[in-house]
């Protein structure tokens, strides 16, 4: 059982390292479209699809990413009393730490389920000239919110299982 | 009840060491399930967050962001330093002089203040070391000259106030010149006229000016790109700073320092410093959609104006405040939290919303060196290995600095309105 456990917790992270590299492959991409139409537009040819497709590229960028800031520490804590409490409850607020990004992750999931699904099924488009079905970049919000989620479980398991000295280390 | 319940749970979280933007999304959350109920408020959350995330502008930030992490990648911004080190000659300082120099214009490229700071760190400071400067004014110099960036367009604290305040961008990216170009020359004052010792070169290298600005010259022409380009109206900041990594990158690849594997781990690294400044700023967003329909900044302001102190009192709380927030939290999220409470104060008291942009900007580069918890600081004391005591010291001259020119641009609002007002004119 607990072999499993941390099988799956290796593996999502494995998969979330994957994701952060989709992000970042995906901020390599996004400088394309924009110059292109920033020159294409001086020609006097401007895209239509340019300023969509920059727009949901960058909207993509944060919510893919999003998880991995959690495992590298990207994402801003105040530590005044992490750094100060002993380390058996310094211990505890990481895990208190995780839980409230689980939260937060299934607060995201709910949230952006509701967006699809209201998206989807109200065949709503982007007020744009491209009018892009609104529910697809919105899918993003939902793997962010999944991704933390299960980013929060992964790391709290790890650290469950990690002996204490292992993980100091 | 609800705004005291919120605050409450919002300051505990932030305490207990709950990442920032959870710990905003999350009080936001509750407030909005306590005032419109669980299910309205779910449904305004998504709706809230898309709003706040999908946002043109904000385009521009990941993008200047990986402009920044690729010149560090680089090693792009040492030929800007020693273009700056060759030309400031024999002053006292003269290599301190050349690091705020280089910061400045590093600044006007990428809008980074930490990718500032690293480059700097791993380039200026072991030069600084050689030439015999104390531990604290190495890391002073690098951390304080790197947030001259956050005045300097394309400044990324600027692109995040333009729009929680709907502030024309390109006016603050204007009015940010005139204050960033006095504090650069303040900076520049204090180090040779001041500032101990008086690092003097006893033997001035064989200079080979031609091969130093040659070497340069790509990097100097993409400041002039980046303004050129914004400040005519003829490019947009997202596609210049689309133009910017393009560029940077080519450089790279022509001079064998960039590889395909250095490019995709920079551009993880821009994207999940991206994410999460984004994240921040639509979960502030959120956070502010709640107080106004509680109607706390409109009711702030109010009590404040009422209480008929003098503007100079209110412009010193408001500073104080942020000192406070500046000793526990990061600036970024310092900037998120506190403009949607003190933007209508500023209103109120008669500033003007791009003035008190650079008011705000100039606050953030405090809290940038400001101790504990400057991120620049603990940015230059990772590379350089540099104590943080010895920092905080080696930064006090650059802050006392900061606060004067906060209440500099607050009594001469020409100086960040003149340039916008005259260009627009024009």
């Amino acid at each position: 059982m607990i072999g499993a456990l941390r099988r799956a917790a290796d593996g999502w992270l494995w998969f979330s390292e994957r994701l952060s590299y989709v992000s970042g492959a995906l901020l390599i991409l996004l400088s394309l479209p924009i110059a292109y139409d920033a020159l294409a537009r001086k020609a006097g040819h401007p895209t239509l699809w340019a300023f969509d497709i920059s727009l949901y590229i960058m909207v993509a960028i944060i919510y893919v990413g999003v998880a991995d800031g959690i495992r590298t520490g990207t994402h801003f804590r105040v530590h005044l009393l992490i750094e100060r409490a002993p380390p058996r409850f310094a211990e505890l607020l990481e895990f208190v730490d995780l839980a409230f990004v689980f939260a937060f992750g299934i607060v995201l999931t709910l949230a952006a389920g509701g967006l699809v699904r209201t998206s989807y099924s109200t065949h709503l488009l982007s007020t744009t000239l491209l009018a892009v079905p609104l529910f697809i970049p919105q899918i993003t919000l939902l793997i962010g919110g999944v991704s933390l989620a299960l980013e929060a479980v992964a790391l709290a398991i790890k650290r469950l299982l990690t002996p204490r000295e292992e993980s100091h280390a | 009840m609800t705004v005291t319940v919120v605050m409450l749970v919002f300051v505990v979280l932030l305490l207990i060491g709950v990442r920032v933007f959870v710990a905003i999304g999350l009080a936001a959350a509750l407030g909005l399930a306590m005032l419109l109920g669980p299910d309205q408020a779910i449904r305004d959350v998504a709706s809230f967050l898309w709003q706040s995330t999908a946002i043109y502008e904000f385009v521009a930030i990941p993008l200047f962001v990986f402009t920044g992490v690729l010149m560090q990648a680089t090693g792009l911004g040492a030929d800007l330093l020693e273009f700056c080190n060759t030309f400031v000659g024999r002053i006292p300082n003269a290599l301190a002089v050349a690091v705020v120099l280089t910061s400045a214009l590093f600044a006007s490229i990428c809008g980074s203040s930490v990718a500032n700071a690293a480059t700097l760190s791993l380039v200026a400071v072991p030069l600084l070391a050689k030439e015999g400067y104390p531990p604290s004014m190495r890391g002073g110099v690098v951390a304080a000259g790197g947030t001259l960036g956050l005045l300097i367009p394309p400044s990324i604290p600027l692109i995040i106030y333009g729009v929680l305040t709907d502030t024309s961008i390109g006016q603050l990216f204007l009015a940010g010149i005139v204050p960033a170009a006095i504090m650069g020359a303040l900076f520049a004052f204090y180090l040779i006229v001041i500032a101990r010792p008086r690092m003097r070169r006893t033997v001035r290298p064989a200079i080979d000016y031609r091969g130093v600005t040659l070497r340069a010259l790509p990097m100097l022409f993409l400041p002039v790109l980046v303004f050129g380009a914004i400040f005519s109206g003829y490019m947009t900041p997202s596609e210049v700073g689309a133009l910017a990594v393009l560029y940077v990158m080519a450089l790279g690849f022509l001079r064998r320092t960039l590889n395909p594997r250095v490019l995709l781990q920079s551009a993880r690294s821009a994207a999940a410093t991206a994410s999460m400044l984004i994240m921040l700023v639509a979960t502030g967003l959120l956070f502010s959609q709640f107080m106004s329909l509680e109607q706390v900044p409109q009711q702030l302001a109010g009590f404040i104006t009422g209480m008929s102190a003098s503007h100079l009192i209110v412009i010193t709380a408001m500073l104080i405040a942020y000192l406070i927030m500046g000793t526990f939290l990061e600036a970024a999220a310092m900037l998120i939290i506190a403009t949607p409470i003190f933007f209508p104060i500023a209103i109120a008291i008669g500033l003007s919303p791009v003035q008190f942009g650079i008011i705000v900007a100039l606050n953030q580069e405090v809290a940038q060196i400001h101790p504990p918890l400057g991120i620049n600081l603990i940015t230059v004391s990772g590379i350089t290995k540099i104590p943080l005591q010895r920092l905080m010291v080696g930064v006090l001259p650059f802050i006392a600095i900061q606060l004067v020119m906060i209440y500099v641009v607050y009594f001469v609002p020409q100086l960040s309105l003149w340039l916008p007002q005259h260009v627009l004119q024009r």
